[in-house]
This record gives structure tokens, sequence and C-alpha cells, in this order.
């Protein structure tokens, strides 16, 4: 029930990253965790801001060496 | 919006901005009218020409081997996602009657037929309203 999704859009170019983060959410159940790697810069600030939009929660974003982890809970 | 447009990289900019709002949970509705019409029957998002430079498909052809190298998704593909995000699709039923399209003929994501009251109904309840 509470179990991790994970997803990469490593190499994703604008806007898939954000487009397969939101596919995966929209399979999701409330309170479910999604975990999305990619190394599009720009989608690292736009995927949590979209995700904020839709009122679900990003828990965290990190960032290394050009590639991130965002971490999301389902709203 | 409105897709009048049958050109790639017009609809490509349609088709990314649909998927950007509905991925940021707005509602979409895309209304597919004349050239854009044309453009949303099946198969043809594939072999769609460019606005400009299109030098008889060859320009067509290197953009999707530019696009191909920096991982952009095709048309196509953008409007498979943006069906699965959610985005309400409306062909335009009078360019249907107009050119002999035909609801078989249309990708299965165009499932909608309607008119400009359609069109009109949605982009009163909007704050963004594009013509492509």
């Amino acid at each position: 029930m509470t179990e991790e999704i994970r997803i990469s859009t490593m190499g994703m170019n604008c806007p898939k990253p954000l487009i397969e983060t939101r596919k995966a959410m929209r399979r999701m159940a409330k309170g479910q965790v999604l975990v999305v790697e990619g190394d599009h810069a720009v989608s690292k600030d736009e995927i949590p801001q979209a995700m904020r939009d839709t009122g679900d929660e990003v828990v965290s974003v990190v960032e290394k060496g050009g590639r991130w982890t965002i971490t999301i809970r389902k709203g | 919006m409105i897709l009048h447009s049958g050109d790639m990289d017009k609809a490509m900019a349609a088709f990314i901005v649909a998927n950007g709002a509905a991925a940021k949970g707005m509602d979409v509705t895309i209304f597919a009218t004349f050239w854009g019409l044309r453009l949303v029957r099946k198969g043809k998002p594939a072999k769609a020409r460019l606005s400009r430079m299109n030098m008889g498909g060859m320009g067509a052809m290197m953009i999707r081997r530019m696009m191909r190298k920096g991982n952009v998704a095709p048309l196509e593909e953008l409007i498979r996602d943006a069906s699965e995000l959610g985005v309400r699709m409306v062909a335009c039923e009078m360019t249907m009657g107009l050119m002999g399209v035909k609801k078989e003929d249309l990708m299965p994501e165009f499932s909608e037929i309607g008119g400009v009251g359609t069109y009109l109904d949605a982009a009163r309840e909007g704050n963004i309203n594009l013509f492509v």
C-alpha cells in the first residue's frame, strides 16, 4: 500500500521528465511515495512546483553532480 | 486551445504546453480544426511537415533526427501522453465534413467530436487560451 515507486528520467528532455512523473503519480494511491531520478536541469525545479500545484508533498530534492532525486508523497 | 496548424513544429508547441498544463493539474481541452484536424489523423503526426525550411520533407527529417539525438519526444508520443494525462481532445465536426475525414480516420485520442460551441464552453472557463 505505502510501497515506494521509483522511476528514472535519466537522459530525457523537456517536457518528458515532468510528464513521466505525473503519469506515475496518477497511477498511485494517496500517501504513496514516488522517487524520481533525472538529469534534466530545468525539471529539477519544475517537477516540485507542478507537484505542489496539485497538493502533493515534495519530501526532498537532492542534487549531486547534475543528477537529481526528487521524492514526492501523493496528496 | 485551438490547434489550427498542421505543421509539426507548431503542433509540438501545442502538445508540449498541453502536457505541461495537465501535469500541473490544469484542465486542458484541445480543439483540432482545419490543418490541425488533418494532422491528428492516424499515422499523420509522424509525417508532419515543418512551417519553415521543410525543403520537401528534408527539413522535417533533419529535425526528427536532431530530436532523436537530443532525446526530445516525437509528436505522436506527446499526443499519447496528453491523452494519458487527461487532456480532452475534440475534433472539429465541420472540418471533418468539409474534408471528408471520418471518425475512424482520427487518432483514438480524438474520441470526441464537437463544434465551435464545444470549444467556447471550455474556453470561457479557462485563464489561458491559445490559438496554434
